[in-house]
């Protein structure tokens, strides 16, 4: 939990100072911090990756860990000491390739430290810590009005969190390893099955910002920081639905909420509040996205093939994030009317579902059910004591 | 109220001679003389209105939805058996439509409002039937009302054969259930059923003492008490119609082994009775 909390939240503080730190850290060219930073930031994540969800099985997950957790406290560091275009960008791609060498196999240790029944519960509470602590950075920074040093400084103790946990555990990979397991087409069928909606998902919810015009940043800030809340809160609460009824449940119900803030937010008549909601109801939906993203993969992939499902499921909305800061996404898309741009995204939206219902359920009715008589035979329980104590 | 016990019979898997077991344990006491109910509690594949061709007016499913009493489902067949003491039988319904509305339509809260119709009927029964020992013959599995039976009993008896399958899944029934359940004072009990050695050629037939091996090697495998064990008899078992082989044959070897099990239960209650006290 401690080495995905002090990646997940270390990058999503970043990820939303990103753009003022690298512009503030690059006063000679205006338009680095902006395109090239970020898209050198995200490329050498996604590269990393991907490289490392191919070769990681080869190298020793506890040194790779420790690379990656190093370099990332050591990039963060240099950032408050260094300045200028060429100093930045090398740290930009060390940031991202500190993040590319440790996520997948962060991630995949949550599917290998838990089973089908409690990964839903494990991942909630991941991600409850995660934006618990990432939406408090936020509130700090913007309460404090810290400058970049003080950004850096909170930074580098969020990586640091990480550390504690190869301090308290060796993560060795799971014995299994050892057996190579030929994954054919139609094992990653399900999984891709999963990933279309997720796709779908990411696209639809980046198209939603081009809607939202540059003259509410102030409410983007408010409603940021108060996003992340409802992810930690909806994050847990989909863990628990997800193990309680299935991985599917928490999608479904995120994919509407999104519908609604689309719809309420964004849809008509366009304020500084309905901004607010939008971002509300988009922190329902990212937080049970995340969940079930964290715990499908881990349910659909053997150890040995862990590394590269956890890569695919996240590279897909950096990847989105990625192209926004090479290609002027968001200015391409003001050229067509609001109206059009809700329309598409109600078709996105739409076709997300599609994908749902054609998805494998992978926690298993027999699953749902074991643990729907677990629950039963505890109340059973409670019935014979009440009638022991009327006696 | 009497000092009377109820006993489930419950299995991981089907097809292990609970109802057998049941119904001829049931109707042994009642010739001896003691006072019984048996109910079948297998709501989901009925068959002691098959076992005694019966066909009453209500059944233990009118009981649970609240449209019946106790009284109203009993069916007395003690006089008509010959029997000294009391025989009173609780059929559920082999209805189609009955068995879908328990399996599936009917939710947990329905299963848990039931559950307290059913504890109420039973401590009616001791009260006001003065009944020596109540017998639920429960559905096999982990499934509402074999769960409900297994928390109603007083004492609980698990009827396996001595396969892997069964103990495999009686140790994990165990672990999931009966733990949970027995912590209330209810007592554990394994009946080994079906076990090899009743073979009508010599050379097969167990020795004195592989019985006694086996049942020490189940206890120390799944970690409760053997009350007994019973051969797998050919005629018993695949009789067309086996009916009460324990009063209608008694020199037969399943009917002296039913009645050492028997008495082995009476002797427990006596016991625990006695520690009760």
């Amino acid at each position: 939990m401690l080495l995905n909390l002090g990646a997940l939240s270390w990058f999503f503080v970043f990820n939303n100072y990103m753009e003022e730190t690298f512009t503030a850290l690059t006063p000679n060219a205006t338009d680095w911090g902006s395109h090239i930073g970020n898209s050198l930031f995200y490329g050498s994540i996604i590269f990393w990756s991907i490289a490392i969800s191919f070769i990681g099985e080869r190298i020793n997950r506890r040194k790779l860990l420790f690379t990656s957790i190093i370099l990332g406290i050591l990039t963060t560091i240099l950032l408050g000491l260094l300045e200028g275009t060429f100093f930045i960008t090398i740290i930009s791609v060390l940031m991202g390739t500190s993040l590319g060498l440790g996520l997948p196999s962060s991630m995949a240790l949550v599917a290998d430290y838990t089973i089908v029944e409690n990964r839903g519960r494990i991942s909630g509470i991941i991600l409850l810590g995660t934006f618990i602590v990432a939406s408090v950075s936020m509130g700090i920074c913007g309460i404090l009005e810290l400058d970049i040093l003080g950004l850096i400084l909170l930074l580098s103790v969020l990586r640091s969190i990480s550390i504690f946990a190869l301090v308290m555990e060796k993560f060795d990979r799971p014995p299994s390893i050892g057996k190579k397991i030929r994954l054919h087409l139609y094992d990653y069928k399900d999984f891709f099955v999963y990933l279309c909606t997720f796709l779908l998902f990411s696209i639809a919810s980046g198209l939603a910002w081009s809607l939202i015009p540059d003259n509410y940043e102030p409410q983007v800030a408010f409603g940021n920081t108060l996003r992340f809340v409802l992810m930690a809160v909806f994050g847990a609460v989909a863990g628990v639905m997800a193990d309680r009824f299935g991985r599917k449940q928490p999608i479904i119900i995120g994919l509407a909420a999104l519908g609604i803030g689309f719809l309420l937010g964004l849809g008509f008549n366009l304020s500084g509040e309905s901004v607010i909601l939008y971002l509300t109801l988009s922190g329902i939906t990212w937080g049970s996205f995340f969940v079930v993203f964290l715990a499908v993969p881990g349910d659909l992939s053997f150890p040995s093939s862990r590394e590269k499902f956890y890569a695919f499921i996240y590279i897909f909305p950096l990847f989105g994030q990625f192209l926004i800061s090479i290609i002027p996404v968001d200015a391409l898309l003001r050229i067509l009317h609001p109206e059009v741009i809700s329309q598409i995204l109600g078709v996105f939206l739409f076709l997300a579902i599609y994908p749902v219902l054609r998805a494998k359920e992978t926690l298993t009715e027999s699953k749902i059910q074991e643990r729907k008589m677990k629950e039963y035979v505890e109340r059973v329980g409670k019935v014979i004591q009440e009638t022991e104590e009327e006696k | 109220m009497s000092a009377g016990k109820a006993l489930a019979f419950h299995s991981y898997k089907g097809g292990t001679g609970k109802t057998t077991i049941a119904t001829n344990l049931a109707a042994f006491y009642a010739k001896i003389g003691m006072r019984v109910c048996l109910l079948d509690c297998d709501l989901y594949a009925p068959s002691l209105t098959t076992y005694f061709r019966k066909t009453p007016e209500s059944y233990i499913n009118n009981l649970l939805a609240g449209e019946a009493e106790i009284s109203d489902i009993l069916v007395d067949v003690s006089s008509e058996l010959g029997l000294n003491g009391k025989l009173l039988l609780g059929f559920s319904s082999p209805r189609k439509v009955d068995i879908h509305e328990i399996e599936i339509r009917h939710d947990m809260k329905w299963q848990l409002a039931a559950l307290r119709r059913f504890l109420a009927a039973k401590k009616e029964l001791f009260s006001e039937y003065k009944l020596d020992y109540v017998f639920f013959d429960t559905s096999p599995g982990i499934r509402y009302w074999s769960v409900n039976c297994i928390a109603a009993a007083d004492f609980l008896f698990l009827t396996m054969r001595a396969s892997d399958m069964d103990i495999e899944g009686t140790k994990k029934m165990i672990k999931e259930v009966y733990e949970s359940l027995t912590k209330f004072g209810s007592k554990c009990f394994v009946i080994l059923n079906k076990v090899p050695g009743a073979s009508p050629i010599k050379k097969f037939q167990e020795k004195a003492n592989e019985r006694v091996l086996l049942e020490k090697d189940i206890e120390k495998s799944i970690g409760i008490k053997v009350t007994g064990s019973i051969p797998c008899f050919c005629d018993v078992q695949f009789n067309k119609h086996e009916f009460l082989s324990a009063i209608n044959q008694p020199k037969h070897r399943f009917s002296k082994n039913l009645r050492d099990i028997a008495n082995k239960i009476n002797g427990m209650n006596q016991r625990f009775q006695v520690d009760e006290e």
